[in-house]
C-alpha cells in the first residue's frame, strides 16, 4: 500500500499543485473582491480540492495502467484501502492549508469573524462534508468510467437534492408530539453535539462507502 | 511454476481454450497473430479476470488467491499497459521499492543509464521502445522468480530487442529454478531464447513443440504434383497448395532428406511452422 500512496501522492505533486494554487489564489481574490470571510475559504478550498483526490483513480485508468497496476503486489482490497487513505490525508492537508490562509486574512482582517470556538467547529464541519463528498464519489468513480461516473454523480446529487426536498415537505405531516421532541432533542445537543453528530455520521458513511467500494473493486474485470 | 488446464473465457464471438504448462528453470513461448487469445490468457493467469472454466495454478495457487508477498516474486510486463503517464522514472523508483523488498535499485539505475531512459520526463511523452524497455527493467530488477512478459519487445529496434533478450538470458542464468513465459509476434525472437513454445491461433493452442526439436527436426518440404503423389504421408503434419505443387510440413525432416534425394526440404523456422499450421490442412 505504502507504494500505491507514493504512486498518488506524486501524481499530486505534479498535477494538483497547480490546482491548489489555484484555489489560493481565487479563494484570497473572492475574499477581497467580495464579502465572503475565512469560513467560506476553509470550506471552498477542502471541498473542491477532496474532488482531485477522486480524480487520481483517472490518472489511474489513463492509458490502460489500471491492468499494470493489478499485476503489482497490491491487492484489490490494498487499492480500495489506499485511495481512501489518500484522499482523508489529502483532504487534511488542504484544510490546514485553508485553515492557515482562512487566520492570516483573520489577522489581516480582524474585524472579520467572532468567536475562535465557533469558527472552528464550521470549518471542522467542512472536513467531514468533503470526506462525504468523496465517499460518494469513489465508489461510483471505481465502478464506472470517468463518464458515466460524472452522470452517476449529477443523478447522486439530484437524488439527495429530491430527498431533502421531500423530507422537509413531509415532516410538516408528521404528528407534533413526535417532532417536538425531536427538535428539543437536537437543540440540546449544542454546537458539539452537533459537531460529534455530524462525525459520526461521516464515519458512517466512509464505512459504508468503503465496503461498497472493496464490493465493487473485488468483482472488477480488467 | 504456471500451469493452466481447459481454461475457457468467452467474450461475445471469441471463446479462449487454453492448456498450457511452464515448468521451473525454462522459457516457454506464446506465439500467435494479434487478436489470437495471448493477451487474454496473460489476463486470466494474473487473475484481472474471471474465466468461464478451467483451473489456474501460478505459483501453487489460483491467481486470485495470490498474496502481496507471493506478487512480489512475480514481474510482469503487458502488451498495453504499464506505468501511468503522469509520473517519471524517478517517481517509479521510490515505488518500486516500497512494493518491492527486493528491488535493486542501483540495478535498475545502472539499466536505465544503459538504455537510454531519462529520469525526468514524464512517461507520457516517451517513445514506445523506451516505454517498453522501462516495463522490462522494472520486472526484472526485483529478483522475481517467474517472469510474464506480454509482448516485451513491441516497438523495439533491432538493437534494443537483443539488449531486452540478453536481459531475459542473464535474468535466467542467475537462478536456475527461474521461469519465464513470453509472448510475440516476432517469432526470431522466440526461437533464439524459448525451450519451448506454444502457438495459440483462435483462442486455441494449435501447436505446442520443444524448440530444439522445431528447429532441427521439422522441415518444409517442397515437391512438384509427381513427388507429391509418391511420398509417404505418414509424418506430414499439414500440407497447402503453392504455383510450383505442394508445401509439406514434417516433423521427420531427416526422413525425407534421407528417403526423397529429388525433393527440396527445407529446414524448419517458427514463421514457416505458424504460416503452415494456420493457413496448411491436415491429411
Amino acid at each position: 500500500m505504502k507504494g500505491m500512496l507514493i504512486k498518488d501522492f506524486r501524481i499530486l505533486k505534479y498535477q494538483g499543485k497547480t490546482l491548489f494554487l489555484m484555489l489560493l489564489v481565487v479563494a484570497v481574490l473572492m475574499n477581497l473582491i467580495t464579502d465572503v470571510g475565512p469560513t467560506f475559504i476553509v470550506g471552498y478550498v477542502t471541498i473542491i480540492f477532496s474532488l482531485f483526490t477522486v480524480s487520481t483513480v483517472s490518472y489511474d485508468e489513463f492509458d490502460n495502467c489500471y491492468l499494470f497496476l493489478m499485476t503489482l503486489p497490491v491487492t484489490r482490497e490494498k487499492y480500495v484501502k489506499e485511495k481512501y487513505l489518500f484522499a482523508l490525508l489529502s483532504i487534511v492537508f488542504a484544510w490546514c492549508a485553508g485553515i492557515v490562509l482562512g487566520l492570516i486574512l483573520m489577522i489581516v482582517q480582524p474585524s472579520g469573524e467572532a468567536d475562535a470556538a465557533d469558527w472552528f467547529g464550521t470549518c471542522l464541519g467542512y472536513i467531514f462534508t468533503a470526506w462525504i463528498f468523496v465517499s460518494v464519489m469513489l465508489p461510483l468513480r471505481l465502478k464506472f468510467d470517468s463518464e458515466k461516473a460524472r452522470y452517476a454523480n449529477l443523478i447522486m446529487i439530484a437524488a439527495v437534492a429530491i430527498a431533502a426536498f421531500l423530507i422537509s415537505n413531509a415532516i410538516e405531516y408528521v404528528p407534533a408530539k413526535i417532532v417536538e421532541p425531536g427538535k428539543e432533542w437536537f437543540s440540546g445537543l449544542g454546537a458539539a453535539g452537533i459537531l460529534g453528530l455530524f462525525a459520526g455520521v461521516t464515519a458512517l458513511e466512509v464505512v459504508i462507502s468503503y465496503l461498497c467500494s472493496r464490493h465493487i473493486m473485488a468483482k472488477k474485470e480488467f | 511454476m504456471l500451469e493452466i488446464n481447459g481454461l475457457v473465457k468467452h467474450y461475445g464471438d471469441f471463446t479462449l481454450n487454453c492448456t498450457m504448462k511452464v515448468e521451473p528453470g525454462r522459457i516457454t513461448g506464446l506465439v500467435g497473430e494479434n487478436g489470437a487469445g495471448k493477451s487474454t490468457t496473460f489476463k486470466a493467469v494474473l487473475g484481472l479476470i474471471t474465466y468461464d472454466a478451467g483451473d489456474v495454478t501460478l505459483l501453487g495457487k489460483a491467481p486470485s488467491e495470490l498474496t502481496e508477498e507471493e506478487k512480489q516474486k512475480i514481474g510482469v510486463t503487458l502488451a498495453e499497459s504499464g506505468f501511468s503517464g503522469y509520473l517519471k522514472v524517478k517517481d517509479v523508483v521510490p515505488v518500486l521499492a516500497a512494493l518491492y523488498p527486493a528491488f535493486d535499485r542501483e540495478k535498475f539505475l545502472g539499466l536505465c543509464r544503459k538504455f537510454g531512459i531519462p529520469m525526468d520526463k514524464y512517461i507520457r511523452e516517451f517513445s514506445t521502445g523506451m516505454k517498453a524497455k522501462l516495463k522490462v527493467l522494472a520486472a526484472v530488477t526485483h529478483r522475481a522468480e517467474f517472469l510474464l512478459m506480454d509482448e516485451p519487445t513491441t516497438g523495439l529496434d533491432v538493437m534494443a530487442r537483443e539488449g531486452i533478450l540478453d536481459l531475459f538470458r542473464e535474468y535466467m542464468e542467475e537462478d536456475e529454478n527461474r521461469s519465464i513465459l513470453i509472448s510475440s509476434h516476432i517469432s526470431s525472437d522466440l526461437e533464439g531464447l524459448c525451450d519451448d513454445i506454444y502457438m495459440i491461433h483462435n483462442g486455441e493452442i494449435v501447436f505446442h513443440e520443444e524448440t530444439d526439436v522445431l528447429l532441427n527436426e521439422y522441415g518444409l518440404i517442397k515437391a512438384d504434383e509427381e513427388q507429391y503423389r509418391n511420398l509417404d504421408k505418414e509424418y506430414i503434419l499439414r500440407v497447402r497448395r503453392e504455383s510450383f505443387g505442394y508445401s509439406c510440413l514434417t516433423d521427420q525432416k531427416q526422413y525425407y532428406l534421407e528417403n526423397y534425394p529429388d525433393v527440396v526440404v527445407e529446414k524448419g523456422s517458427l514463421d514457416e511452422v505458424i504460416t503452415m499450421i494456420i493457413g496448411g490442412e491436415k491429411l
